[in-house]
């Protein structure tokens, strides 16, 4: 290869995805693929939903990944009582020297670069509001008044599947607004005792900044727009495109029955008898960066169909909204997903 | 960059698209032959099918089947019809196929869906569009042609030629079983009509050869008295031993006559002259039949009243008749067969006999009766299938065979000797006498057209006519 500018760019993408990788797993015992799920949505400019029982090590990945990255960070631990305010902000009274008293926002959590939502699924669904206009719009309204965020806005939400009492469930809108959705899963006997024998010493893993805290909000965000560059060829559109609407069943309502090319990826019998409501275009949108991501790790400058399938999961599994059956048969969307991309292989030729 | 002529990049996008065309030229290629050879399999499967149908199934059957069958034949073809159309690849899909072939991951077909969609000529979609480009030339060895498609002919030309085979045995099957033994083309009815042909043909020669008058019976008087000759027509006199034996005391008597007295006899039947006596090769012959049809090579003027004269014949054969009807004095002194013996009897019984046996001749047609002169062979030869010694045609009646095969098979009837002779000699005209008309500068009318006639070429086809009708003329 030679020296060009776009090749000193995929260059320098791979480099710093690489070292972020491995400065996070200083102090993450494994979850290699997880940690990389999380970058690729990171650089995709997505939020990711983080899945896993306690102490597993989702608070950890996001504050190594925080202190890796060299961006401003804030944790907000998500309770019953929490109000929406104390998450977007507020206005309060404040003296002023002239002993004048005038109403001042006062930020919120939600201001920094990367929010950490723990156990987001305890809080109220009013205060789960309050974070979708942030995650969305990269904006909060607060008294009439709409405050930028400074990008890059990136939150990272934790959930315990265990312990559901007490929990409100996050409604499907706010779930579509998370890019991905990771579950860490328990460590492995090697991972495991790894964990336990560098975590118990007075040795604390010195995480080394990826940027410069000045330069990093910008940095990232021309990788960022360097992801948005990637060429994708029509037919990898049309392959996207089909996985989004394969996953839709046949009975679900709100499908336009007059278009034709829904039917050019025949539905499986999963999705028809399971799936309530299949993914939002939003899918797809994560599909398509998710994968231009991943191309970019690759060395490439092109989308490919394996680089979809290695998003498909993360991207789709929060978006499929399971009928009754399904968990009265405890089937998985993850599996249901595996299954819609095998029948869409055939579109690969 | 993108849309500058004679950049890199711009080369490097010639190159690759130079290759993608040919690649997908051959791909086309492959597709439109595996379709031609399947669809062709399919169609002589059945046809094959319906060639079995026909000939074992009844008629009613044989419809109800193939009806069907041509119905499936007709979608096969509009299955491998749709199937061609959509395998023809466009320059995408053909990139799309050696990225699946190749593990290009994508690569080529996003290059050129990029070109296609108008990338060059225009600012360049991204800033990786140099990226792609550079990448796809760095692996433009790994989609050699011979690599992506290394088969020019695809497979099923195989089943093709297979299936081919299969209906060419199908369809001549019926030539080769053994119902079709009593079609009249078969081959073992060939081969039997090919074993009976010599002798059919014999038998249909004697047969227009009999036709002839029976004048000439006593011409061959001279051979019938020649032992070398009977030893000849041994074999051919086979069929007329037993009439011939019963003869032989009569024949041995006429034989035992002088030699002036024989000629005497001749002449005044016939006017036979001994031409070849004067000849000396010829002496010790006995003077040979003034022959009607006498075959005689074209380019020998002979004295001969009447010869069919084969122009490849070849020489000596005017000595072999001479020799013809010598008794017993054949160059080789063979000895006599009973068919020289047969014949000696009419000749040496005088014009009762003679009429007699012309009488006995007509009764016995449809055996060998020849009206027509024979030609002996040598000397060795002579006497073989002298007139009526056998029942077959002396097949050198023509000359000889081999010349005839490669000559211009045309013949010749020549009254050219008498006329020489009466040009060149009145007086051996008037020692010779006999009923032949005198030859002379004024000949007859009817002499003119028929000297006419005798020189004249005629070819092969006509000449059982011409001798038909101047045997007739004679005969009136």
């Amino acid at each position: 290869m030679s020296n060009t500018p776009a090749v000193q760019a995929v260059t320098e993408f791979q480099d710093i995805f690489r070292h972020i990788q491995s400065e996070v797993a200083k102090a993450v015992i494994g979850h290699e693929d997880m940690i990389q799920d999380i970058l690729i949505a990171f650089f995709a400019g997505g939020h990711v939903l983080i899945e896993g029982v306690p102490g597993t090590g989702k608070t950890l990945i996001v504050r190594s990944l925080a202190e890796v990255l060299n961006l401003s960070f804030n944790r907000i631990q998500f309770t019953v009582d929490l109000m929406p305010a104390d998450i977007t902000g507020t206005r309060m009274v404040m003296d002023r020297d002239e002993g004048r008293r005038e109403f001042v926002f006062v930020e919120g959590p939600v201001f920094a670069h990367i929010l950490l939502a723990d156990e987001v699924n305890r809080s109220t669904p009013k205060t789960q509001a309050a974070l979708l206009e942030a995650m969305a719009e990269l904006q909060v309204t607060v008294a009439g008044t709409t405050y930028r965020l400074a990008p890059p806005f990136f939150v990272l939400a934790t959930l315990n599947p265990i312990e559901m009492e007490g929990t409100y469930p996050l409604p499907e809108a706010q779930l579509d607004r998370f890019f991905f959705k990771v579950r860490l899963t328990y460590p492995t006997h090697r991972e495991l005792q790894r964990i336990v024998s560098t975590t118990t010493t007075t040795a604390l893993p010195d995480l080394q900044p990826v940027f410069e805290r000045a330069e990093a909000p910008e940095k990232i965000m021309a990788l960022r727009q360097l992801v948005r560059e990637v060429l994708v060829a029509p037919h990898i559109e049309e392959y996207i495109t089909a996985l989004i609407h394969a996953t839709i069943p046949a009975s679900a309502p709100y499908v336009s029955s007059q278009d034709p090319a829904r039917v050019a990826l025949p539905k499986d019998d999963h999705v028809n008898r399971y799936v309530g409501f299949g993914s939002s275009p939003r899918g797809g949108q994560a599909l398509m960066l998710g994968a231009k991501v991943v191309a970019l790790l690759d060395g490439r400058a092109n989308v490919s169909y394996d680089d979809v399938d290695r998003v498909v999961v993360p991207a789709l599994n929060h978006r499929l909204v399971l009928n009754f059956a399904a968990e009265a048969e405890n089937i998985d969307p993850t599996s249901i997903i595996r299954r819609v991309v095998q029948s869409a292989r055939k579109l690969r030729r | 960059m993108v849309g500058i002529p004679g950049t890199e990049e711009r080369l490097a996008l010639a190159e690759v698209e130079d290759r993608l065309r040919r690649i997908r030229a051959r791909f086309n290629l492959y597709t439109l032959q595996h379709n031609f050879y399947s669809l062709g399999t399919a169609l002589t499967l059945g046809t094959a099918l319906l060639i079995v149908g026909a000939f074992t199934l009844s008629p009613l059957l044989f419809t109800l089947a193939a009806w069907p069958l041509l119905a499936l034949l007709a979608f096969l073809l509009l299955l491998f019809l749709r199937r061609g159309v959509a395998g023809w690849l466009d320059l995408n899909a053909a990139a799309r196929r050696i990225d699946a072939q190749t593990g290009l991951k994508e690569r080529l077909s996003t290059l050129v869906a990029q070109l296609t969609a108008g990338a060059i000529g225009k600012p360049s979609p991204s800033r990786l569009w140099p990226y792609l480009v550079e990448d796809n030339t760095i692996r433009l060895p790994s989609w050699e042609i011979k690599k992506v498609a290394p088969r020019r002919i695809p497979w099923s030309c195989l089943p093709f030629l297979a299936a081919l085979l299969f209906a060419l045995l199908v369809a001549s099957v019926p030539l080769l079983s053994p119902s079709s033994e009593s079609a009249p083309f078969s081959l073992a009815n060939l081969e039997t009509v090919l074993s009976e042909f010599p002798e059919r043909a014999g038998q249909l020669l004697d047969q227009q050869l009999s036709l002839l008058p029976d004048t000439p019976d006593h011409w061959g008087g001279s051979s019938m008295f020649n032992d070398s000759d009977a030893g000849g027509g041994q074999a051919s006199g086979q069929n007329n031993q037993a009439q011939g034996e019963g003869r032989e005391q009569e024949a041995r008597s006429l034989a035992s006559l002088p030699e002036e007295l024989q000629k005497a006899i001749r002449q005044a039947l016939h006017g036979l002259q001994d031409q070849d006596r004067d000849q000396p090769e010829n002496q010790g012959t006995s003077p040979p039949p003034r022959d009607r049809l006498a075959l005689r090579p074209s380019n020998e003027q002979k004295t001969a009243d009447f010869a069919i004269e084969g122009k490849n014949l070849p020489k000596g054969t005017d000595r072999q008749a001479a020799a013809h009807g010598q008794p017993g004095e054949g160059k080789d002194g063979s000895p006599s067969g009973s068919g020289g013996d047969t014949q000696s009897l009419a000749q040496g019984s005088g014009i009762q006999h003679l009429d007699r046996a012309r009488l006995e001749r007509k009764n016995a047609r449809g055996a060998f009766q020849p009206d027509s002169p024979q030609i002996p062979g040598s000397g060795s030869e002579a006497g073989a299938g002298g007139p009526g010694a056998g029942s077959g045609t002396d097949p050198r009646l023509f000359g000889n065979q081999a010349n005839l095969g490669s000559g211009t098979n045309t013949f010749q009837l020549a009254l050219d000797a008498a006329p020489e002779r009466g040009r060149g000699s009145e007086v051996e005209d008037k020692d010779e006498g006999g009923i032949i008309e005198k030859s002379g500068k004024n000949l007859s009318q009817r002499q003119s057209l028929d000297d006419a006639i005798r020189k004249a070429q005629i070819p092969p086809e006509y000449e059982e006519i011409v001798k038909r009708l101047f045997s007739r003329g004679e005969s009136q």
